[in-house]
């Protein structure tokens, strides 16, 4: 699975780069994923698949799979 | 000794050429320590209300934060206040940078000016010495070049310069002031203020250091060396640095909130042409910073193949000139940046007029024979380059936009008032409501018309274990509430948060200081005002400096006939958005009308007039401006 890690998630990310390729042997739900991967999931604002906003909740990778996830986004 | 303050301010009147210095006491200090509380005070004291803006008595008030200068991380911010050209009220731009500290430096918090000058002038301020010097030969030249100007002939590459540039001079109502070229003060118009005074500058260098007014330096000291290593183990700090407010787009793009072809819609087809990946490919030079502050949220970029002494394009400016104008190049949209530091113009409400215009173009209520030949259609980068530059002169069909979208819409006629997207005047921001109606609260309530910088953003206080909620609970704030909400809970949260906001005005800190925004935990935020001053407020007497400061701009306004009827939003925010994620919702005007009913509630303020009352300014010791509304 290729993972984008936007806005301050990207703190998480060891490498600090914007994208991280993530090992998926099976279909799996993507909120263990990320616990697993160390990304806290209250901060998770928005979910994007494949190009679909989804809910964080329902949603189910695999290894083809693209997400994208950003926190939520203030002013300024 | 009153600690963490000069406790000096400097009055110049440009009519008579009269300069003092007065000081102020400890007990003032207390309830009006400085910035926006500062400038509140003094325009409600010194000017009568109904003063034309373009008067020579309309008051500019210059006023440092109380921790402006101080070695704490975002700290570094003052406000420019005056009655508004654009709205008519209470007027007031903040800004960063290192002008603030170096005027503290120079043995001033604030400076206010009165009267107008016969010839164009500047301010000479060094070490306390203070000088009007003539600036003929600066009047009409771009901000580059009269920064230069007035370092080569004071001899010292080191002066802060703060000025306007010939956009102010023109009087465009939405003119700004600029300090090192790279900070602003762009909302209200209080460029065209300092421009009808015929004041072209204020230059300052000072070398007195903020550590030597504080009541405790080590402990000042000790907490901003902790703040500095702390930016980079904050997330959302972090995340400022790395990226900055353009950072941004996409996420706002992808929430069906990026304003797109004037707020019509919340998502633009072109968002991969101006995101964070193409800003850091195509235009980033460099990071930067204001003075001692470790976020260095500040972009430098390469326009045409040149580093631009003007800074990058910020969030707003980028989905101004982008999105809202249809515009996807990222070149274009930093030139766009550039004329308008050039000229000195507020890129928020030159790009919104912009949009406006492009608009009535497409409906046919302008046409070829009105613009001067300019085909201002959504998406004409062209057009919309030449219009920026014909705005600040005044030139051609510039002129009439040069009044700001409410007076453009007057003059067009017809439907275009459905298109002038203000409150109280005031063009919107580039964050549309329809997706975090706290925002949208914020537009209609502010005081200096459509503010972003009101509350933190609902978003942000959407999940209780989250990094920014968890960071907010020292405030009170205890239930998570959807950003889509305006709910009584809501509401207590909006009062709370409009407090810190406005408390950050008072003080000096950027909005990308405190939590739950960024860095700067609240029990910080308190140590930091404590160990300057030697008071030992908690968290309710700092909120209630906060509060304070906004009842003085509302009795302002309220002085000037303004009321409920004026806390409104455009009627296309409660119309819906034709695409993005948010496609098909709208503002629901019922509950908006309720939410502010319970808000005035909670402030004391008449719910049905929307004006502060006697008890609620009692509360606040603010019995004295009572006795105005009378």
């Amino acid at each position: 699975m290729r993972l984008y890690l936007g806005g301050y998630l990207n703190f998480y990310n060891p490498q600090h780069g914007n994208w991280l390729v993530v090992d998926i042997n099976q279909p799996s739900h993507l909120k263990e994923v990320l616990v697993e991967l160390g990304i806290p999931v209250s901060d998770v604002y928005l979910v994007v698949l494949n190009g679909q906003l989804v809910e964080l909740s329902e949603t189910i990778v695999s290894g083809e799979d693209e997400v994208k996830l950003y926190p939520a986004v203030g002013g300024g | 000794m009153i600690y963490g303050t000069t406790a000096k301010i400097l009055r110049v009147d440009l009519s008579t050429g009269s300069i003092e210095v007065e000081e102020f006491t400890e007990d003032f200090y207390r309830l009006y320590p400085g910035g926006k509380a500062l400038a509140g005070y003094i325009l409600l004291n010194e000017m009568p209300p109904r003063t034309d803006p373009f008067a020579p008595e309309n008051v500019l008030v210059i006023a440092n934060g109380l921790l402006t200068g101080a070695p704490v991380s975002t700290a570094t911010r003052y406000v420019v206040s005056a009655r508004s050209p654009l709205t008519m009220g209470y007027g007031e731009s903040e800004a960063g940078g290192f002008w603030g500290p170096e005027l503290k430096m120079a043995g001033f918090e604030a400076i206010i000016i009165k009267g107008r000058s016969p010839k164009p002038v500047y301010l000479w301020i060094n070490e306390g010495e203070v000088e009007i010097r003539p600036a003929g030969h600066l009047w009409g030249r771009l901000t580059a070049e009269v920064q230069e100007a007035i370092r080569g002939e004071l001899g010292d590459d080191k002066i802060r310069v703060l000025q306007i540039g010939p956009a102010g001079e023109n009087l465009v109502r939405y003119a700004g002031i600029t300090n090192d070229l790279r900070h602003f003060n762009g909302r209200n118009g209080m460029g065209a203020v300092m421009g009808s005074k015929n004041l072209r500058a204020v230059a300052v260098r000072g070398l007195q250091r903020y550590q030597t007014l504080a009541y405790d330096p080590d402990a000042l000291m000790k907490l901003g060396r902790k703040l500095a290593k702390g930016v980079k183990e904050s997330p959302q700090s972090w995340d400022l640095q790395e990226r900055g407010t353009p950072g941004i787009v996409e996420p706002l793009n992808i929430s069906g909130i990026l304003p797109t072809r004037n707020f019509r819609q919340g998502a633009f087809e072109n968002v991969d042409q101006i995101k964070w990946e193409a800003y850091e490919k195509e235009l980033l030079t460099a990071r930067r910073s204001c003075y001692a502050c470790a976020v260095r949220c500040k972009r430098e970029v390469a326009v045409e193949g040149q580093t631009s002494v003007y800074g990058g394009p910020e969030y707003e400016t980028i989905a101004s000139f982008g999105p809202n104008c249809g515009v996807g190049d990222l070149q274009v949209i930093a030139k766009a940046n550039e004329i308008c530091n050039a000229y000195m113009l507020d890129s928020i409400s030159t790009g919104a007029t912009i949009a406006f215009a492009m608009e009535c173009f497409e409906h046919g209520l302008i046409g070829l024979d009105d613009t001067d030949g300019l085909d201002l259609r959504f998406g004409n980068a062209k057009a919309m380059l030449t219009m920026i530059d014909w705005i600040a002169r005044r030139k051609g069909f510039g002129n009439i936009l040069a009044e700001g979208v409410m007076r453009a819409a007057e003059n067009i006629g017809g439907d275009a008032h459905f298109f002038a997207l203000h409150v109280k005047g005031q063009e919107l921001p580039m964050h549309d409501p329809r997706g975090k109606y706290n925002v949208g609260i914020g537009y209609a309530i502010s005081e200096i018309g459509a503010d972003h910088l009101v509350v933190a953003h609902d978003t942000m206080l959407t999940n209780p274990e989250s990094i920014p909620f968890t960071n907010a609970r020292p405030l009170g704030i205890t239930e998570a509430q959807p950003a889509r909400s305006m709910s009584e809970e809501k509401m207590k949260q909006f009062y709370i948060l409009e407090k810190l906001t406005s408390l950050e005005k008072v003080i000096g800190y950027c909005f990308f200081g405190p939590a739950p925004r960024s860095h700067i935990q609240i029990d910080e935020m308190l140590l930091s005002i404590n160990a300057a001053t030697g008071w030992n407020l908690s968290v309710e007497d700092a909120l209630l400096i906060g509060e304070r400061a906004t009842n003085m701009a509302r009795i302002f306004n309220t002085r000037e006939g303004f009321s409920r009827k004026d806390d409104v939003l455009p009627e296309r925010l409660f119309k819906e958005l034709e695409n993005g994620a948010l496609q098909g919702e709208a503002m629901p005007r019922e509950e908006f009308e309720q939410a502010l009913t319970v808000l005035y509630g909670l402030k004391g303020w008449n719910p049905e007039t929307g004006n502060p009352t006697r008890e609620g300014l009692d509360a606040l010791s603010l019995g004295w401006a009572a006795d105005m509304l009378a």
